[in-house]
C-alpha cells in the first residue's frame, strides 16, 4: 500500500511480516484449548437467566468470566460473575461459596463493589454485582502514569473499603489494581471480595496459575501467603497495599532490593518509609490496620492529601473512567489560572460606573442649584417625570452598578452581574429617551453658560452604552463557559499538542464542523483576542462556587445563582451539572465551605 | 475485571442520540483510521488535493453523527462500516456533483465515476483499504510498543525491532555481546516483545469490534486479506 502513496512515510510495519505480527496477537488468546475453563457463551447462560439480558463479555480471568446484563424488572445495569464449572463440581465448594458470598454480600459500604446476588444455575456458579461503567486501575495505569495527588486520592478510596471490610472480619486476599474497578465519576470501588480465599481453599489449580491475568497476583501476594495459607489474616491486606502504592507511584512492583518510590518518581520521601513498613516480611512488622496506615501516610505527606481533591484532577479521572483520553492521560487538566477579579477589566468597568455617577450627580446638582431658570414653565408633573426621576434613576444606576462591581464577592458573581446589568440598561432607556425628546433634563438649557456644554448628555449616553455593552459581553462569557459542558472539549484540544507523533499528522486539519461545534472553546478564543483582563476573571468567579450534584459526582457545578429551596434543612438549587448533563436540584456551598472529606 | 465497553459499541449503543462520549470516541476512532480511508478515496478520485477535501467532508459528517444510522446490526465491525459509509458518501457526492454540473452548467471532473460502480475495480479497492487498515492498525500498535520501551530498554527496542515478526535476530552472538546481555535473556526479552505487541494489537482491534469475543475474528479476517496480498 505504501508503495502506491510516495506521501506516506515508511514506518518501520513496512520492513516486518505483517501477517505474522497479526500471528502475535491470535496467539494472545488461544480460542480453547489453552484456557483451563470453557468460556461459557452467552446464549447458554440466556436460559439459566431468565431475569436478565446477557449483553457483552467484558472480560475473564482466573475465577471465570463476567458479563453485562441488564436486569430487566429492575432495568438496572449488572455484573454476572460465571466461575469456572470445575469449581462447582467440587462438592464441598457449594458450602463455602454460600459462605464467602454471604461475607460479601453483607459489605455495604461506598467504595466496595456490591455483591446483590448468587447461587447455582445449572452446573455455574454465579454472583451478581453491581455493574462499574469506568475502566479498572490496571488500564488507567496501562494509560500512564498518575500523578502523586491522584495516586493518594485512589490509593484513599482503597483503604477505606479495606479497613471497612476488615472491620468487619473479611479479609480480601487479592488486591490488585485489576480489582479496583471505576465509575464514570472517577469513584474507585474493590472488588472480588474473598473470592481468592475461595479459590485457594478448594485447591483449584486455575486461578493461580493457569491464566496470565492471574499472574499478576503473585506480585501482590505476601510472603506468609505462600507459606502458609492458612493463618493469613488482614495484614496480607497491608502488604498488597504496600506494593499497590508502589505501583501506584512508579508504574512497578517493588521486587528485591527496590529503588526507593521518591528516587523514581520524585514523591515525597516519607512516603518511602510507610511503604516500608507495609512491606514488612514479618506481618507483625507492618501496619496493624489499615487506618494505622492511612494515618501515617497523611502524617506524612499531609498537603498531597488535601490536594487529592482538587477538581482539577478529579475532572482528569472522570475522563479517563470514561474512555475519553485513553491512549494518554491528558496531562493535568489545568485551565488557565485566572487573575485575581480585582485587576484591569473590572477596574475599568467600576471606574467608569463611578465616573457616571459622579458626573450625573454634578448634572443633577446644576440643575437643581439653577432651578429657577431651568424648571420655569414646566408642570410639576413634567418636572418629576422628566427630570427628577431619570437624573436620580442614572444617578443611583450608575452608584449601585459600581458597588457590585467593586464589592460583588459579597454577592453571588452571576446576580450581581445581573442586578448591574438591568440598572444600566434601564438608564440607558432613559437617557435615550430624553435625549430623543430633547428634554432638558440632562441638557442644561437653562444656563447660558452651560448651553455650549449641552455634549453632557450625550457623553454619559455614550459611556453607559459602553459600560452595557461590557456587561453584556461578560454576561455571555459567564453563561457560556458554564453552561457547555466545555471541560472535555477544551482539554482534549489543549492536549493535543502532545499527543503522540503519529496522530499528530494523522488529522492535522481538523474537520471545520467539528471546530464551529465546539462554541465554548471559540468563545475562549475570542476572548483571548480581547483586550487583557476583559473575560478572565469570570470563569474565576464561577469557579468559587461549588455544588454536589445529586448523582453523586463532587465537582464544581454551574450556580446560576438560581431558584432556592430548602428540603430537610439542605440548602438547595436547581442547577445545571455538566457531568450527568442534566438540571436538577443540588447542594450548593461556596467553595471555602466544601467538604474536605470527599467520601 | 470489568473491563469497559469498546468505543464501537458506545458509539453503536448511542447512534440514536449521540452523546458527548460517543462523539469524542468517534472523533478518537476516525482520527486513527483517517490513512485508509484517505487511501480509498484517493484511488477513486482524480485530483489528490480534492480526494483530501472529501476525506475532511466525510469524517465531519461522521463525527457530526449524519451517517450514524447506517451502524446497523449486521455490520459488525467499525472497519466495514466506515468501508460501506464511506462508498454511500462517494456515490452521493457524485450524484451532487452531477446535479451541480446540470444545474449550473460547470464542468467538475473530479470523481472516478467508472470505477464507483465497476465491480471489480471496487473489489481490489476494498482490498486495498482492508490493507492499508490492517497497515494503520499494526503501526499504531508498533509505535505504542515503541513508547512502552522509550525507557531505558529503548535500545533493547531498537535492536530487535527488526525481528518482532519472528524473524532470527541476524548475528545473536555480536548481539549479545553488543547488548550485554545473554543469547538465551535475548531470547526471552524477544519473546516479551512479541508477546506485548500481541496484546496491544488485540487492544487496537478490540476498539472497533462490538465485543471481545469478535476481536479473534476480525484478526483472522484481516489476516486473510493480508495473505491474499502475496
Amino acid at each position: 500500500m505504501s508503495d502506491s502513496n510516495p506521501n506516506e512515510p515508511t514506518h518501520l510495519v513496512d520492513k516486518l511480516n505483517q501477517a505474522s505480527l497479526l500471528d502475535l496477537a491470535l496467539d494472545q488468546e488461544p480460542a480453547g484449548p489453552r484456557r483451563a475453563y470453557a468460556l461459557p457463551s452467552q446464549s447458554d447462560l440466556a436460559p439459566l437467566f431468565p431475569d436478565f439480558e446477557i449483553q457483552d463479555l467484558l472480560g475473564f480471568g482466573g475465577m471465570g468470566c463476567v458479563y453485562k446484563a441488564r436486569q430487566t424488572r429492575l432495568d438496572r445495569a449488572v455484573a454476572i460473575k460465571i466461575l469456572p464449572k470445575e469449581l462447582a463440581k467440587d462438592e464441598l465448594f457449594s458450602e463455602r461459596f454460600a459462605r464467602e458470598a454471604r461475607a460479601m454480600a453483607r459489605l455495604n459500604h461506598p467504595n466496595v463493589v456490591r455483591v446483590y446476588d448468587f447461587g447455582q444455575a445449572g452446573d455455574v456458579c454465579f454472583l451478581i454485582m453491581e455493574y462499574m461503567d469506568g475502566m479498572n486501575l490496571r488500564e488507567l495505569l496501562n494509560a500512564g502514569s498518575l500523578p502523586a495527588s491522584e495516586v493518594l486520592r485512589v490509593f484513599e478510596q482503597v483503604c477505606l473499603a479495606l479497613d471497612y471490610a476488615h472491620r468487619e472480619g473479611v479479609v480480601h486476599r487479592d488486591i490488585k489494581p485489576e480489582n479496583i474497578l471505576f465509575s464514570k465519576t472517577g469513584h474507585a470501588s474493590l472488588a472480588d471480595f474473598g473470592l481468592a480465599r475461595l479459590a485457594m481453599d478448594s485447591g483449584c489449580e486455575v486461578s493461580l496459575t493457569q491464566t496470565r491475568q492471574a499472574m499478576g497476583t503473585l506480585n501482590y501476594m505476601a510472603p506468609e501467603q505462600w507459606e502458609n495459607p492458612k493463618t493469613v489474616d488482614h495484614r496480607a491486606d497491608i502488604y498488597a497495599l504496600g506494593i499497590l502504592l508502589y505501583e501506584l507511584l512508579t508504574g512497578r512492583v517493588p521486587r528485591g532490593s527496590f529503588p526507593p518510590a521518591s528516587s523514581l518518581c520524585g514523591s515525597p520521601p516519607a512516603i518511602d518509609s510507610v511503604i516500608n513498613k507495609a512491606l514488612q516480611v514479618d506481618p507483625a512488622l507492618r501496619y496493624q490496620s489499615v487506618m494505622e496506615m492511612v494515618q501515617a501516610l497523611s502524617a506524612e505527606a499531609p498537603g498531597v492529601t488535601n490536594e487529592a481533591i482538587h477538581f482539577g484532577t478529579f475532572t482528569r479521572i472522570v475522563n479517563l473512567g470514561g474512555l475519553v483520553s485513553r491512549p494518554k492521560p491528558a496531562p493535568v487538566a489545568k485551565r488557565k489560572v485566572a487573575r485575581p477579579i480585582d485587576e484591569k477589566g473590572t477596574i475599568r468597568s467600576t471606574n467608569m460606573s463611578l465616573f457616571i455617577a459622579c458626573a450625573t450627580c454634578f448634572g443633577l446638582f446644576m440643575t437643581w442649584t439653577i432651578e429657577p431658570v431651568g424648571l420655569d414653565g414646566m408642570s410639576l408633573a413634567i418636572q418629576v417625570e422628566d427630570v427628577v426621576v431619570p437624573n436620580w434613576l442614572v444617578a443611583v444606576g450608575a452608584v449601585t452598578t459600581f458597588i457590585l462591581l467593586r464589592w460583588r464577592e459579597a454577592v453571588h458573581p452571576f446576580r450581581s452581574l445581573l442586578f448591574a446589568n438591568a440598572l444600566n440598561f434601564a438608564s440607558v432607556i432613559h437617557l435615550i429617551a430624553l435625549v430623543s425628546r430633547g428634554c432638558p433634563a440632562v441638557s442644561t438649557d437653562g444656563l447660558q453658560v452651560l448651553t455650549k456644554l449641552n455634549v453632557i448628555p450625550y457623553l454619559l449616553l455614550a459611556m453607559l452604552v459602553l459600560q452595557q455593552i461590557e456587561l453584556a459581553w461578560r454576561m455571555i462569557v459567564f453563561i457560556f463557559f458554564f453552561l457547555i459542558p466545555s471541560d472535555n472539549s477544551s482539554d482534549m484540544k489543549k492536549t493535543k499538542p502532545s499527543r503522540a507523533p503519529e496522530e499528530k499528522d494523522d488529522l492535522e486539519k481538523k474537520p471545520a464542523a467539528a471546530k464551529s461545534r465546539d462554541t465554548a472553546s471559540l468563545l475562549q478564543k475570542v476572548v483571548k483576542l480581547l483586550p487583557a483582563g476583559l473575560g478572565d476573571d469570570i470563569e474565576a468567579e464561577s469557579r468559587s462556587w461549588h455544588a454536589r450534584c445529586r448523582c453523586g459526582c463532587e465537582r464544581s457545578i454551574w450556580d446560576l445563582g438560581g431558584i432556592r429551596y430548602k428540603a430537610a434543612g439542605e440548602p438547595l438549587r436547581f442547577l445545571y451539572c455538566p457531568d450527568c448533563n442534566k438540571l436538577g436540584w443540588h447542594r450548593v456551598v461556596r467553595k471555602d465551605e466544601f467538604p474536605k472529606d470527599v467520601v | 475485571m470489568v473491563f469497559p465497553t469498546t468505543r464501537w459499541t458506545l458509539i453503536r449503543q448511542a447512534a440514536a442520540s449521540p452523546t458527548e462520549e460517543s462523539r469524542t470516541a468517534m472523533e478518537e476512532l476516525c482520527r486513527r483510521y483517517r490513512t485508509p480511508v484517505l487511501q480509498f478515496i484517493r484511488r477513486r478520485v482524480v485530483q489528490s488535493e480534492q480526494a483530501e477535501d472529501l476525506t475532511q467532508e466525510f469524517f465531519a459528517k461522521l463525527i457530526r453523527g449524519d451517517l450514524l444510522h447506517r451502524a446497523d446490526q449486521n455490520r459488525g465491525q467499525f472497519r466495514s462500516f466506515l468501508l460501506h459509509v464511506v462508498r454511500q458518501f462517494l456515490l452521493d457526492e457524485r450524484d451532487r456533483l452531477m446535479a451541480l454540473k446540470r444545474g449550473a452548467g460547470q464542468i467538475h471532473q473530479s470523481l472516478d465515476e467508472g470505477s464507483v460502480e465497476e465491480p471489480s475495480g471496487s473489489a481490489s479497492a476494498e482490498n486495498e483499504f482492508d490493507l492499508a487498515w490492517a497497515r494503520t492498525l499494526l503501526q499504531r500498535s508498533v509505535d505504542r510498543l515503541q513508547r512502552e520501551y522509550s525507557d531505558q530498554r529503548s535500545v533493547l527496542f531498537e535492536t530487535l525491532k527488526d525481528s518482532l515478526d519472528g524473524a532470527k535476530p541476524a548475528a545473536g552472538a555480536e548481539l549479545a555481546i553488543r547488548l550485554g546481555m545473554s543469547e538465551g535473556a535475548i531470547r526471552v526479552a524477544l519473546h516479551r516483545m512479541r508477546t506485548r505487541l500481541g496484546q496491544l494489537i488485540r487492544e487496537e482491534v478490540a476498539d472497533t469490534v462490538p465485543s471481545g469475543s469478535d476481536i479473534d475474528e476480525e484478526i483472522r479476517l484481516l489476516r486473510k486479506t493480508l495473505e491474499q496480498r502475496r
